[in-house]
């Protein structure tokens, strides 16, 4: 499995590449740290799923969806961010994203996330489904 | 064996701050906790060599939770970390007694040289803070308005500039409108603005939200 985790924070990139090795022990793991290298590394090979901050300098992760999107509609992407559920859920979701996170949720949400997207279904905050 | 406390509401950063913790410090015991409440638990119960604390949190702020540590233990080392720039909150946390601050963009390089060194009871000073204490010092750098302004009244004031109304604020911070309505005019009369508007410009200008 390979999987690409674009965010601006180390210790968050960090933070997550820890949490998907404890689950997905022989996961290939890259790493991105503003929106261009997201952008550059997600055409230049493929990705299972690409997990993406929403702020980050240079345009952000919903800019980067859009255009990675524009050239792999394809692309499975789980946004994941501090902003509360209802500030960009249906947004990202509507750009195409196959789920969204928010920062707080415990590690156990998003490997369920990641298994969720990568059996081919969508991961939506459940604030949104009523 | 040192015994390190880590206080962020993001998992995903609480894991990160322990794995890069972990890799220089493997016999270290760590304890998460996601909020300020069960921070001040954990300060009262246990014995810590090392705080890591993040300065934004729901409920009370990170510099509340500062403060309240330095009350309760007070010789125990607190480094406080932020997403925000160092300019807009190291001076604040250094005077309420932290003993270094970290952006979150830079804290694998520096935590583990940071905690080394409050270890040794000193505080870790990013060469960045280091300049503008200098600055301070010298008197090339004059205070900006908002750094004339008390913890509790910055806090208002960010709260303020996002937009929150004074009954959302008193809520938030358990006090009652008339107390936010004083904290509003002594912000607005320190600063010398005259509306929400102006106190919400000057946030923006100055990269306070």
């Amino acid at each position: 499995m390979k999987v690409l985790i674009a965010d601006d924070h180390e210790v968050i990139r960090i933070g997550i590449r820890h949490i998907l090795q404890e689950e997905f022990t022989l996961a290939e793991i890259g790493e991105a740290f503003d929106t261009n290298s997201l952008i550059e590394k997600a055409i230049a090979a493929d990705w299972d799923i690409i997990i993406s901050d929403i702020s980050m300098p240079g345009g952000g992760g919903i800019e980067a969806l859009k255009k990675i999107l524009t050239q792999k509609p394809s692309q499975r992407i789980l946004i994941i961010t501090t902003y509360a559920e209802d500030q960009y859920a249906k947004r990202v979701l509507e750009a195409g994203a196959f789920g969204f996170l928010t920062k707080d949720t415990a590690p156990e949400k998003l490997v369920d996330a990641v298994n969720t997207i990568l059996s081919g279904d969508r991961f939506i905050p459940p604030s949104l489904i009523d | 064996m040192i015994r390190i406390l880590i206080a962020d509401d993001h998992a995903v950063v609480r894991k990160g701050l322990r794995q890069i913790i972990t890799d220089e410090f493997p016999s270290a015991e760590i304890t998460e906790v996601g909020d300020v409440e069960s921070l001040i638990v954990q300060v009262i119960k246990a014995d810590w060599n090392v705080i890591i604390c993040d300065i934004s949190m729901p409920g009370r702020s990170g510099v509340e939770a500062l403060e309240q540590i330095k009350q309760i233990k007070p010789d125990i080392p607190v480094l406080m970390l932020s997403m925000h720039s160092e300019d807009q909150y190291a001076m604040r946390v250094l005077k309420a007694g932290a003993s270094g601050f970290l952006n979150k963009s830079s804290v694998h390089e520096e935590l583990v040289k940071a905690i080394h060194m409050v270890r040794l009871g000193r505080r870790y000073i990013t060469s960045s803070i280091a300049e503008r204490m200098a600055e301070s010092l010298s008197g090339q750098n004059g205070k900006r308005p908002h750094e004339i302004l008390s913890n509790r009244e910055f806090e208002i004031l960010k709260m303020i500039a996002s937009g929150r109304s004074i009954s959302e604020i008193a809520d938030q911070l358990s006090l009652s409108p008339t107390t936010v309505s004083t904290y509003r005019s002594r912000i607005l009369e320190k600063m010398s603005l005259k509306s929400n508007a102006d106190i919400t410009r000057y946030a923006l200008e100055n990269g306070l939200i």
